[in-house]
């Protein structure tokens, strides 16, 4: 049989071989470049930056707008209000806002891109009997666990960070003088609040891969549990909005509802707000960027609609425990495996 | 604890594996010898334990087991880096192609990324799947997997190689390719073999030596030859005819037929095997008969068995 290797013959191999420790790295580099290599992956990167792309679309257009406005400032009275208007709006701008938008506007793609890295992690290696390559070699248990661990998490905050990386470079670029460089920090506790997301993400998905032997089962199972819970926050988010239905149909702005302290709510409403995956994600992202968000698109805030920040810590030690249960049950199901049938 | 000879190449010493009030290995001590070793036993026996805890995946209640020199209890890691696992059922890593998989269970084994890419490539071509490198694992066949578990096992270059039934699930062609290639790994490639079938004539092509596991407990240890030989040296005969006369004529120099199958006859004496070859060679002259074969009776490794465990 031809072949295009000159040397066929077959030696024992005496080349070098790391010591056996921190395998955990080869498994999260196979898995990191397996996501990389993934062209849906990147589809969905660029897809969960689209509030950035909408925001910077909106902002060029407004400075073009005012930039025609200060040329005709001298002419035309309408002109001038124009220029002021366009002013207003960039100056209304509290740009770490933009940050907690373009995170929660980015969470449902973060959930696909975290189901299209993670959900398989484990089950098909269930499936495909892998953990017996992986443990009959120099790894240990903490190395599998952990390798996957950052197999899955290194792609899901990739993701989420490129696109806000790429805001924050071009507002340094372009709207140092509008005040964008004052909240450059803020751009340190997004990344924070990413990692934690990222890792709330992996860790429940790992938890659920170890207990199937499909990753599709899997990924059903996580986006199932990850919208019902959404609905839970969707209809806090109702209750939290009646009360100012209400006060509002009987002709009270928002300035006055907020001065009158009209708006009567149960207490629970605000933590159970943030009692899903996706509430969890934004509510710590809120709590770092100390913000409480509000609307996107640069409209106007409507302090009364908007739910504050919660108690960070408790979010984040919350998300913690989280991430410690389901890691938990994934450890649990890495056994000792069977040798022989 | 005693260190093992040189020559054997796992030492386990009075080792007691229980799972939960089963003992699966009660006191279990053996040195396994270099070269090619048939793990043999029925079901249950304790083989499936005794692998698992040489790999390390299993904790004993007591005792010890060193490959390699090396302690399995205490390094784990550095004991399953100079060990190779073909494991029975299939296993690969789903969405790999086979020179993806193989160069990963290199860097897994502690190869650099560009020393494992290259030994891949190498040990799918002397497993003979150089042609399927770049297909994905899944769409292999049941023989190409045999195969693709046999170079992840090897790719890193293991001393100690431990298969389990290799030939599972391939066709006469294919099992003689394995048996070949496994003889060759132990014979030709500085590679010791632990070899776990059922099947025992694959055993008895390609080990050397057998140990055979009953209920937790070694009852036998033997090179295949030992194994197989029947007690007193009896002699198969393999005349060109039936021949009563030459039956006579031996029985008359004190040597004892044993049994008869059409002209193959088996004879016993209680004296060297040269002294009754000489004898049966007499006795053929005095009568006239003519001898086609004559070999030292072995049993069959069937047999060997059989009689061992029961």
């Amino acid at each position: 049989m031809s072949s295009p290797i000159a040397d066929l013959s077959y030696r024992t191999y005496d080349g070098p071989l790391n010591p056996p420790s921190a395998r955990w790295w080869v498994i999260a580099k196979m898995h990191t470049l397996k996501a990389f290599r993934n062209r849906f992956y990147w589809l969905f990167v660029g897809l969960s930056g689209w509030y950035y792309l909408v925001i910077l679309t909106v902002i060029f257009i407004m400075q073009m707008v005012s930039s025609n406005a200060t040329e005709m400032v001298g002419t035309s009275g309408e002109a001038a209000n124009e220029l002021v208007r366009q002013i207003q709006f960039i100056d209304r701008f509290l740009w770490k806002n933009q940050y907690l938008h373009g995170f929660s506007y980015g969470q449902l793609t973060y959930l696909i891109i975290a189901l299209l890295v993670g959900a398989g992690a484990v089950a098909n290696d269930n499936r495909s009997n892998a953990l017996l390559v992986y443990l009959s070699k120099p790894c240990t248990k903490l190395d599998y666990v952990v390798g996957k661990f950052f197999g899955v998490w290194i792609p899901i905050v990739t993701a989420m960070v490129v696109p806000s990386l790429f805001f924050f470079l071009y507002g340094m670029m372009s709207y140092r003088g509008q005040g964008f460089a004052l909240y450059a920090p803020a751009f340190l506790s997004l990344v924070l609040a990413m990692a934690m997301s990222a890792a709330l993400h992996t860790s429940i998905l790992l938890g659920i891969s170890s207990l199937m032997k499909q990753g599709r089962i899997a990924g059903i199972i996580y986006g199932a549990l990850y919208m019902i819970t959404n609905i839970f926050t969707v209809m806090i988010w109702a209750f939290w909005l009646q009360p100012l239905g209400q006060v509002r149909s009987n002709g009270a702005t928002t300035n006055a509802i907020l001065g009158a302290e009209v708006v009567d709510r149960n207490p629970l409403l605000q933590p159970a707000f943030y009692g899903s995956i996706d509430g969890l994600n934004i509510g710590l992202a809120k709590a770092l960027l100390n913000v409480d968000g509000g609307n996107g698109f640069g409209m106007p805030p409507d302090p009364a609609a908007t739910v504050p920040a919660p108690n960070g810590f408790m979010v984040f030690w919350l998300m913690a425990a989280i991430c410690a249960f389901w890691l938990f049950v994934f450890w649990r199901r890495v056994r000792a495996v069977e040798v022989v049938g | 604890m005693n260190a093992p000879p040189l020559e054997a190449v796992a030492s386990v010493v009075n080792l007691t594996v229980r799972y939960g009030r089963f003992t699966a290995l009660h006191d279990f001590s053996v040195q396994i010898p270099n070269g090619c070793v048939g793990l043999l036993g029925p079901n249950g026996a304790g083989k499936t334990t005794l692998l698992k805890t040489l790999l390390g995946f299993v904790k004993p209640s007591s005792g010890t087991a060193t490959i390699l020199g090396k302690s399995v209890l205490k390094e784990g890691a550095a004991v399953r880096q100079k060990v190779g696992l073909m494991p029975e059922q299939d296993c690969h890593l789903p969405g790999m192609s086979a020179i993806e998989f193989v160069a990963y269970a290199g860097e897994l084994a502690g190869m650099p990324q560009a020393q494992a890419l290259r030994r891949a490539h190498e040990v799918l071509e002397y497993s003979g799947l150089g042609e399927a490198r770049y297909r994905k694992v899944e769409t292999f066949s049941t023989g190409m997997k045999q195969r693709i578990k046999l170079a992840q096992a090897l790719v890193h270059g293991p001393k100690l190689l431990l298969l389990d039934e290799p030939t599972n699930g391939l066709d006469p062609r294919g099992r003689e390719e394995m048996l070949k290639l496994i003889r060759d790994i132990s014979l030709h490639k500085d590679v010791n073999v632990i070899v776990s079938s059922h099947i025992l004539r694959d055993i008895e092509k390609t080990c050397e030596s057998v140990l055979v596991v009953v209920k937790g407990q070694l009852k036998m240890q033997g090179s295949i030859k030992d194994l197989t030989r029947i007690q007193g040296h009896p002699i198969d005969v393999e005349l060109k005819d039936p021949s009563p006369s030459w039956q006579e004529a031996v029985s008359r120099r004190g040597i004892s037929i044993v049994h008869t199958e059409r002209n193959k006859v088996r004879v016993h004496q209680e004296a060297p095997t040269e002294v009754t070859t000489k004898l049966i060679f007499e006795a053929a002259r005095e009568s006239g008969a003519e001898i086609r074969g004559l070999n030292v009776a072995t049993k069959s490794l069937e047999e060997a068995f059989l009689e061992v465990i029961h």
